[in-house]
């Protein structure tokens, strides 16, 4: 096996980091998805009951 | 095309152009004479620095663009940099420690080249940990555009480190005699298709952080709306 150990380890720690760097972006961004769709009905539940209606 | 397709395009793009380099770096290009097969970790490291100092000096040009116009935009994009910068320059130190050992026979040196990137690595991680550390806001942004100013001068110190100092690292695009360090063509090729794939992984990841902190300068907004129509709707 030998120094191949080295670029064995090289590629799989690049390629581990971007795909967790990746998926806690694309995790966070789900999220931040959701709670914009609930803040936004709620804002808008709350226009409505104020008699604002949509801005 | 909507931003969301885009970044989906873009997304399968770079998929693709990754799986060519990762063909090119382990079955197209040859064996170097001399280290073999470690020396394909340079296939990856070398882009990896390229892209971190890219993305360095987009922290410190949009910080600036920051401070002269005031657009939050600015202030999203020099963060997104600085912080997918960390985790390429992280990745830069880790496999040029991984080909050191078996090469030069130890896993670190205090050569110029090391040493100043060590350092812009610590000026980044201290980047995140000021802007972590104040609230967000003008008065983060602020601090933080300058702060990415002045540490984007330790970018050109680590780009030049191998001509203006002793080093044991090699240069592998462009000696002081002004050979390269690449013999054969198809070594070329690879590290160009490698670099144009890794370059491709950081604008992807770029864009999708610039959409995270969009979206949550959004729900700061939408938050504070909704404290105020709370409030209302009490006095009502």
């Amino acid at each position: 096996m030998g120094p191949l150990i080295y670029l064995f380890w090289a590629y799989t720690l690049v390629f581990v980091a971007l795909f967790l760097y990746l998926w806690f972006l694309q995790r966070r961004q789900a999220g931040n998805e959701a709670e914009l769709k609930r803040l936004s009905a709620r804002v808008e539940a709350l226009r409505t009951g104020l008699g604002q209606g949509a801005q | 095309m909507s931003k969301g397709n885009a970044t989906k395009l873009l997304g399968a793009a770079t998929l693709g152009l990754m799986v060519a380099a990762l063909f090119m770096v382990f079955v197209y290009a040859p064996a170097e004479a001399t280290q073999g097969d470690v020396q394909r970790i340079f296939y990856f490291h070398v882009p990896l620095a390229w892209v971190a100092f890219a993305a360095f000096a987009i922290t410190a040009v949009a910080g600036l663009f920051y401070l002269w116009l005031g657009y939050p935009v600015f202030d999203q994009l020099a963060y997104a940099a600085a912080e997918a910068g960390v985790v390429f320059c992280t990745l830069v130190l880790v496999t040029g420690s991984l080909w050191a050992r078996p090469i030069w026979g130890t896993w670190w040196t205090w050569d110029s080249r090391l040493t100043s990137t060590f350092i812009l690595w610590l000026l980044y991680v201290g980047y995140l940990a000021l802007r972590a550390a104040l609230a967000d806001g003008e008065q983060g942004a602020r601090m933080g555009a300058v702060f990415g100013l002045v540490a984007a001068a330790d970018v050109p110190v680590v780009v030049v480190s191998v001509r203006l100092w002793r080093t044991i690292h090699p240069a592998v695009l462009v000696t002081r005699e002004g050979s390269h360090g690449l013999a054969d063509a198809r070594m070329v090729a690879t590290l160009l298709v490698s670099m144009v794939a890794v370059t491709a992984v950081f604008g992807w990841l770029l864009a999708l952080r610039v959409a995270t902190l969009r979206a949550e300068a959004r729900l700061r907004g939408l938050a504070a709306e909704l404290l105020a129509l709370e409030r209302a709707s009490e006095e009502n």
